[in-house]
């Protein structure tokens, strides 16, 4: 019984039941074939009857094969929750239906009924209803039909990692009182917690407890096993883990073998990602496990690859069409420099899905030479100058519990060198994401440490900038300190335009909230009259004046549920007009960002679709149906609404977008996308995305090209002229959940490029000294022949990651700067500047009529050896460089 | 190739043969003593008659799903079977008195990511706090702990003031992403007021508490309850304090735990009978709405 419900034999059916069209089949078996065209959707009128068994189903068949009345049938025998309504759904796009439904439609006319189907609930039969009987359907109770959608078939990879096994250790460890208010004690916790639940799960199997434990019920037995598997598997303790995941294998193997398969997987990845901890690609990539991965790249020790080919056979076998298990197989071969010839004809995934369409420059990963020796878990980034000295530093954070920030101040010569400790940072612990501001306008760049993201309420650090190279953590005494959540997003903006930020905090587990900035140091928390106190699962937020009337608004993204548009009232207060503004979302919605795509002067708005489901990616790179929601691209009309533009711009794709963020890499004025991709589980092992922004109508897949496809785990991303040569160079805080997944950050270095570029700092004066918000409109004219305007606002870019305020602009090819235009925010004022250079950096105030060159001095960053196969002769090699 | 024929390719050979000798059976002529496999649902069990009564579900080509008292040869069969557990037999069709034999109970042994990740980490909560150990819930028959919560019309909502009615219970989450998981039980939920509409309200209550008492406010409950026309008056949708819900769920073995936005939960219905004792703890998504009905029906006749 459970057996035929699990849902990877679910999937296997599908795939089976796919492999009737022989075009799919090839699809399936990894031979090439065009991808999937994206067709306008075209919405049916749909009726269903759902009966428990097939005998049902055939006897209901043949009554309506006999002009029985489907409505009828489907009140008296239907047990889906569409019965009462007499089976109807409504209308829907095929595409929005469970991919068995969707198979079974094929063909089917209107007037006609579809095959009988096996879903997870029974057998369905459905019906297309010839849109002159489609009167009744209007009010069909769409959110009866989970059963029947595309969501609920969405196949989840079995989690390793222990992420959940050590929550759950901490939440019922004994803990003092307020610990969520002090990192040192949170750190002690998680410590001491983790320590006693492997203490005590090891206990289980001590000799003396043989007798317990034989009389235990196999697959709890197996369960313990995998439970404290799972446990060393979060520290990275891979060989205790693995004898682990052996001994629940031997119980299945000899008491339970319908586990079989899944601690067949289990192993095969945990014998995968203890191959890359052995061969040290966490700490030392190099070129190593980025996507596609080289055959000179291979691993030096192989055992553990090679085990991990052994199991991913094996669960193929039972299996062969689990798309998270081929695709694994296919990276172990990799990490041995044999694929593709090595892998299985049955088992191969072809490159051809994965190579760029168009090509970029390739960026080199500097992170070692520069010194930015991170080595950390999940966590954010902030790129900015914190110094006033007009170069970039980076300030990184850790969701480890345990783990101080790393402030990394640039040395001016392409290096950089960790001062956290000097700056006072060095009890910072902890933190999923970071966020810049100026908060009391002294002109010195401060930030927001958010923290417990996916957990538990943790407290926020707001940290004040000094100006003198130090810190001072103010969360107390302004305010921010209760109530205590889990966040991990916030956004500055200035609501009420009186020139001070103020803060909206994005939480899950309790309430979103809104900070009022009163100017002495300390906030107001207006959450609840402002309207915006709902406790949604809230993933990102990101603000805009979307709709141009001078009154920055809102856009809150959630992991379950609708987003939320908040548009300004003008009076503190926010109504939600997501639904009308038609950007309810993809449905599982992660960091989002409003950005000019096609620089049209309004800002139109990207969202992240976060389905943790490898398959799920693998489908969408393969070009089959995919079950999850994709990417979002939402056009702003310029009339308070939005157009879906998701599929004409090519990005109608789902990946595993966490840490994300936007930047223009070949300076040709449109803004280009960079996702970091995966989940928890060491078995989400998928390739970053770099997407080229074509002019402004589509956007290009360009990761295999520019050499940005790191395959670990991708958090906080930021673009920034690091190196003050005009180019964009992209950092992304690499590293899981667990500490057994951290990972070295990833500084990609930009390589020039022909276009023509502007670096814009705005200093506020009436409006916030940041001039967060500050629109900014540059028009030029490219080769002598044709003029256009490029837009921008002054941000820190996406809600995972933050860019720097100064704003880097690309001109595109021979640019001539006609005008730069400027609108503050708060006055309202509006400034024009005509016959300024280019190529250069600038910097404008508000009260000033003449922009003002600002000298800075490029810093070219060090580039490794290119191809070096060897980490440690790198890392030799550059020590030396560094100090 | 037909579509059934590869669905028992994918349930593998050995269950594959096992079935096309079940299905060869059915069809062959009656013979004298003919065994079927059945799957049931006990409602009642009389050890001293040596009977069971029980919601059996259809054996294809023998008998549709019914209610029915049936006897065992060795009173041994029924040790260990109450109210609500969910078997397995043989059931040799007897011309003269069909009975039971090889009673065996199946536990819920899912194998699906959610209910295999809940029981792990039910295992680990045992071994962190003994009094969270999965043999230490309430059993049949005992009388069930109080609460106080609120309803999707911001109702307060206590256990005790359903004294004198069956109370039937379970726990979802309104964001719940699995069509198998909590959308099943509520849909069994909406089938029993459907099946039980006159005993609404008066003699029968459904309960469903959140597990996500914190996104799962009256004013969201009260849109799921529009989904699934709730009738108010005995159908409640609560929430209340995480402690309250945490609390009453651990003594019936409910397990919830936040992983990445969802919940990793174990599925549970409950029933309380009219005294307010655990009259069925059905764990997990493997019993019809048909026998929910059923093991309802044989509460309220008591």
């Amino acid at each position: 019984m459970a057996e035929t419900r699990d849902l990877r034999i679910t999937s296997f059916v599908l795939a089976m039941t796919l492999c009737g069209s022989g075009l799919l089949c090839a699809i399936l078996y990894g031979q090439s074939a065009p991808p999937a065209s994206s067709a306008a959707p075209k919405q049916v009128a749909l009726q269903v009857i759902v009966v428990s068994t097939p005998e049902q189903a055939n006897q209901i068949l043949e009554k309506l094969k006999a002009g029985h009345d489907f409505a009828t049938l489907a009140k008296e025998k239907s047990i889906d929750p569409t019965a009462d309504s007499g089976g109807f759904m409504g209308r829907m796009d095929p595409a929005a239906l469970r991919p068995e439904l969707r198979d079974a439609l094929k063909g089917v006319d209107p007037g006609q009924l579809s095959p009988i189907t096996r879903i997870p609930s029974g057998y369905a039969i459905l019906k297309v209803i010839p849109e002159s009987a489609a009167a009744e359907i209007e009010n069909a109770p769409k959110a009866r039909l989970q059963a029947m959608t595309a969501f609920g078939s969405v196949l989840y990879s079995l989690g390793i990692s222990g992420f959940a096994e050590a929550d759950d250790a901490l939440v019922r460890f004994p803990k003092p009182e307020g610990w969520q208010q002090d990192p040192v004690v949170g750190c002690q916790m998680r410590t001491q917690s983790l320590a006693a639940a492997i203490e005590r799960l090891a206990k289980f199997f001590a000799p003396a407890n043989r007798e317990k434990l034989d009389q235990q019920k196999p697959l709890d037995l197996l369960q313990e096993h995998f439970a404290l598997a799972e446990l060393y598997s979060y520290a990275g303790n891979m060989d205790p883990a693995i004898e682990q995941y052996q001994e629940a294998y031997r119980v299945a193997s000899e008491k339970v073998p319908r586990a079989v398969a899944q601690m067949e997987f289990a192993l095969a990845v945990a014998y995968l990602h203890r191959s890359e901890m052995v061969n040290d690609v966490y700490h030392a990539p190099g070129e190593r496990c980025l996507f596609p991965m080289r055959p000179d790249m291979a691993f030096a020790k192989k055992a553990d690859s090679q085990k991990a080919i052994e199991y991913f056979s094996k669960y193929l076998e039972q299996r062969p069409q689990a798309l998270d298990a081929r695709w694994l197989l296919n990276l172990s071969y990799a990490t041995l420099g044999t694929y593709p010839d090595g892998v299985p004809a049955k088992y191969r995934i072809t490159l051809s899905a994965f190579e760029s369409k168009e090509s970029v420059s390739r960026f080199v990963d500097v992170a070692t030479s520069a010194g930015v020796n991170t080595f950390s878990m999940a966590g954010g980034v902030i790129v900015d100058d914190f110094e006033n000295n007009g170069r970039l530093d980076i300030l990184t954070s850790s969701m480890d519990m345990c783990q101080p920030l790393r402030y990394f101040h640039n040395n001016d010569d392409g290096t950089f060198r960790d001062r956290a400790r000097e700056a006072g940072l060095a009890k910072q612990l902890g933190g999923l994401n970071l966020i810049q501001t100026d908060y009391n306008n002294d002109g010195c760049t401060d930030f927001l440490v958010l923290r417990g993201g996916w957990e538990f309420p943790q407290r926020l650090s707001l940290l004040k900038n000094n100006c003198d190279g130090t810190f001072t953590d103010v969360t107390a005494a302004s305010g921010l300190a209760e109530p205590l959540v889990a966040s991990q997003t916030a956004v500055w903006a200035d609501i009420n335009n009186d020139g001070l930020l103020d803060l909206f905090v994005g939480n899950e587990g309790g309430e979103n909230q809104l900070f009022l900035n009163k100017g002495d140091g300390t906030f107001e928390n207006i959450s609840h009259s402002a309207g915006i106190d709902r406790p949604d699962l809230t993933k990102g937020v990101v603000a805009a004046d979307y709709d141009n009337d001078g009154y920055v608004d809102f856009y809150v993204t959630n992991f379950r549920g609708e987003n939320r548009l908040y548009h300004n009232n003008h009076d503190n207060t926010f109504s939600d007009v997501a639904a009308q503004a038609a950007v309810l979302g993809p449905g599982q919605s992660f960091a989002a960002w409003f950005f000019d795509y096609d620089n049209c002067g309004w800002p139109d708005l990207f969202v992240n679709s976060y389905f943790p489901s490898v398959d799920e990616s693998v489908r969408t790179y393969l070009g089959l149906p995919h079950n999850a929601g994709t990417l979002k691209l939402y056009k702003n009309l310029g009339n308070g609404t939005f157009r879906d533009v998701t599929a004409e711009t090519g990005l109608d794709k789902v990946f595993m977008p966490m840490g994300a963020n936007f930047g223009d890499i070949d300076n040709d004025g449109f803004l280009d996308i960079y996702l970091g991709n995966g989940n928890p589980s060491y078995s989400s092992v998928l390739p970053h995305v770099l997407l080229r922004n074509h002019e402004g109508k589509y956007f290009v897949d360009v990761t295999a090209s520019s050499g940005t496809g790191e395959l670990h785990k991708g958090h906080g991303v930021a673009f920034a002229d690091l190196q003050r040569r005009g180019y964009e160079d992209i950092v992304t805080e690499t590293g899981g959940a667990v500490p057994g997944d951290r990972h070295a950050l990833r500084l990609f270095a930009n390589t020039a490029n022909g276009n023509d570029w502007i670096n814009l700092k705005l200093v506020g004066v009436k409006s916030n000294r940041a001039a967060v918000g500050a629109r900014i409109k540059v028009t030029v004219e490219n080769e002598g022949k044709t003029t256009r305007s490029i837009y921008r606002t002054v941000g820190s870019g996406g809600s995972f990651g933050a860019s720097p305020f100064e704003q880097h602009i690309g001109l595109g090819k021979s640019a001539r700067i006609l005008n730069i235009d400027i609108l503050w925010p708060g006055s309202g004022a509006r400034q024009t500047f005509a016959g300024v250079a280019k190529n250069q950096f600038l910097e404008i105030r508000e009260d000033s009529k003449e922009v003002k060159h600002l000298e800075r001095r490029p810093a070219p960053f060090h580039l490794p050896s290119l191809h070096a196969s060897d980490p440690q002769q790198v890392q030799r090699s550059e020590s030396s460089k560094v100090r | 190739m037909s579509r059934n024929f590869l669905k028992l390719l994918a349930a593998g050979w050995v269950r594959c043969t096992l079935f096309f000798l079940t299905v060869m059976f059915a069809v062959l002529p009656a013979f004298a003593q003919q065994k079927y496999t059945a799957k049931a649902l006990v409602l009642a069990v009389d050890k001293e008659r040596r009977i069971m009564t029980v919601s059996c579900e259809a054996i294809s080509g023998y008998m549709d799903a019914m209610i029915m008292p049936i006897e065992v040869r060795d009173s041994k069969e029924l040790e260990g079977l109450a109210r609500g557990t969910m078997i397995e037999f043989s059931l040799v069709a007897d011309k003269e008195q069909p009975y039971a034999e090889n009673v065996h109970i199946r536990t819920f042994d899912s194998l699906e990511l959610d209910p295999l990740s809940a029981r792990r980490l039910r295992l680990l909560d045992g071994a962190m706090d003994a009094s969270l150990s999965p043999d230490r819930v309430l059993k049949v028959g005992q009388p069930a702990p109080d609460f106080s919560l609120i309803d999707q019309n911001r109702e307060r909502v206590k256990l005790s003031q359903f004294a004198g009615k069956a109370v039937a219970i379970t726990f979802v989450y309104t964001r719940c992403p699995f069509p198998n998981f909590c959308f099943r039980l509520t849909n069994n939920f909406a089938r029993l007021q459907k099946r039980f509409a006159k005993e609404m309200g008066r003699e029968l209550i459904l309960l469903t508490i959140s597990l996500d008492p914190v996104h799962d406010q009256p004013e969201t409950l009260s849109e799921y309850g529009r989904t699934w026309n709730i009738e108010p008056k005995g159908w409640h949708l609560l929430t209340g304090p995480p402690a309250e819900v945490q609390k009453f769920c651990e003594r019936f073995g409910v397990a919830f735990y936040p992983d990445e936005g969802q919940f990793i939960h174990s599925l549970h219905t409950l029933i309380i009978d009219q005294q307010g004792k655990l009259a069925a703890n059905l764990e997990g998504n493997e019993f019809s709405a048909d026998e929910l009905g059923d093991l309802v029906q044989s509460v309220l006749k008591k």
